[in-house]
């Protein structure tokens, strides 16, 4: 096999597709896994209130969606987690609290992106407490794709003007 | 091709993450050097050029990429290359540094260093993308050695295949000792023994960090403290060859700075001095 054949082997097998012949099955099978936990674990560090609003069902959730899903890009670990908690954030099958959480967070990371961007949000609770809603709304802005982001937070009981 | 000559040297540093961030002003004095993940700023908005600016004000940074995906035989991503260029003509670093392996392959974007196959193909194929990307970044460029917990098969063992890439390219090398120990342990070989194989007068930089156990794997995790094994080679590394500078990287299970800099004092201590050698120039 010539390097390009066996690199596309290799890299088939790792996403979890048939594995080439002549090739360790048990250590390529095991990478495969290992490399599902890695995308788990850079995830929950983009996603670390929808990580504890799953709780237990975290491993078992991305699970799945690592295995319809491929990231391609350089962006890899964020679109791989955005994109997770989409899935969450539309799953009309778990409670309203965790899909806001996991929108919640979306949002955060996409006014990280340099577009021009603006968002109103009811917010989720904490990090550490992300099911006990704390009443209020985010809104983030941009002047322009180079704009400086902008951040206002106002609770039911008062307000106060954050920017960066 | 030339491999760089005169380079400055830096100390121990850290691998800057975010979260950090605040640990690292706190320490700015004690810290020479900030290796940056380059990935992460390719395409850097308004708050990542303002981070990129303060970082520079108070650090040398050292930028680490990931994704160019030297070892590809499909060849090399021209946006990416041209982004990694902007990103690193910005920064003039001393040096900057990839791996030898690849994350690309027949569209598939693993999301992760994979191990070459270690053969005569492999070198001609990352020597082919390394003059390419020489085209667009003119700093220095050194090689690490990734970890891995499965072995393609090839012609040679990874020392001597670590060797004919580095001078194959003309590039230094960034010897992750905690990789070494890694694929030592792996596969069954002595670390020591190898690393007299390998050509430690082109080692520029090292990076360090602890990992974790899984069944009979070890994982190059980042996600520990450097276990004495890998202290071990450090100090051998260092007593053999002219490092310029040994980065801590620490991804997981991130503990209060104190701990991250008693490790990086303990590599400081270890180095050798400024007045050591530098790689040895080979005229192109």
């Amino acid at each position: 096999m010539t390097l390009a054949e066996v690199q596309r082997a290799v890299a088939t097998a790792l996403i979890g597709g048939d594995l080439p012949h002549g090739y360790d099955h048990h250590a390529l099978r095991l990478a495969s896994v290992l490399l599902i936990a890695k995308r788990r674990v850079e995830a929950s560090a983009w996603l670390p209130r929808t990580r504890n609003a799953l709780g237990p069902a975290w491993n078992a959730r991305f699970e799945l969606h690592a295995a319809v899903y491929r990231p391609t890009g350089w962006h890899h670990p964020r679109d791989d987690a955005l994109a997770f908690a989409e899935t969450i954030a539309s799953d009309p099958r778990l409670p309203r609290a965790i899909r806001d959480t996991a929108r919640f967070e979306v949002l955060q990371a996409r006014s990280t992106i340099a577009q021009p961007f603006l968002a109103a949000f009811v917010a989720p609770g904490t990090v550490n407490t992300p099911l006990r809603p704390v009443a209020g709304v985010h809104v983030w802005w941009r002047w322009g794709a180079s704009g400086r982001l902008r951040h206002f937070y106002l609770p039911w009981t008062g307000t106060w003007l954050r920017g960066t | 091709m030339a491999v760089a000559t005169d380079l400055p040297f830096l100390g121990a540093g850290l691998g800057y993450r975010a979260p950090l961030r605040a640990g690292v002003f706190q320490h700015r004095h004690e810290l020479p050097v900030l290796e940056i993940i380059a990935d992460d700023y390719l395409e850097p908005n308004a708050e990542q050029r303002d981070e990129l600016a303060l970082l520079r004000e108070h650090f040398t940074l050292i930028p680490h990429a990931i994704g160019l995906s030297l070892g590809s035989a499909d060849g090399l991503d021209g946006r990416y290359v041209e982004a990694l260029a902007r990103l690193v003509d910005h920064l003039a670093p001393p040096w900057w540094s990839e791996h030898i392996a690849f994350t690309r392959a027949g569209g598939i974007d693993i999301g992760h260093l994979t191990p070459l196959p270690p053969t005569r193909e492999a070198v001609d194929v990352i020597t082919a993308n390394v003059a390419t990307v020489r085209t667009s970044i003119r700093a220095p460029l050194i090689l690490e050695n990734p970890a891995s917990t499965f072995a393609l098969p090839g012609e040679m063992d990874e020392a001597a295949f670590i060797r004919a890439v580095s001078e194959a390219t003309g590039c230094g090398l960034l010897l992750d000792v905690t990789n070494l120990h890694v694929n030592a342990c792996n596969f069954h070989y002595d670390a020591l023994t190898a690393l007299d194989r390998l050509p430690l007068d082109r080692v520029v930089q090292l990076h360090f960090t602890g990992g974790h156990r899984r069944v009979d794997l070890e994982i190059d995790s980042h996600s520990h403290p450097t276990p004495e094994p890998v202290w071990s080679l450090i100090a051998e590394v260092c007593r053999r060859a002219p490092v310029r500078a040994a980065i801590l990287e620490r991804d997981q299970r991130l503990p209060p700075i104190d701990h991250l800099m008693s490790e990086i004092r303990r590599a400081q201590a270890l180095l050798p001095r400024s007045s050591c050698p530098g790689v040895r120039h080979d005229p192109g």
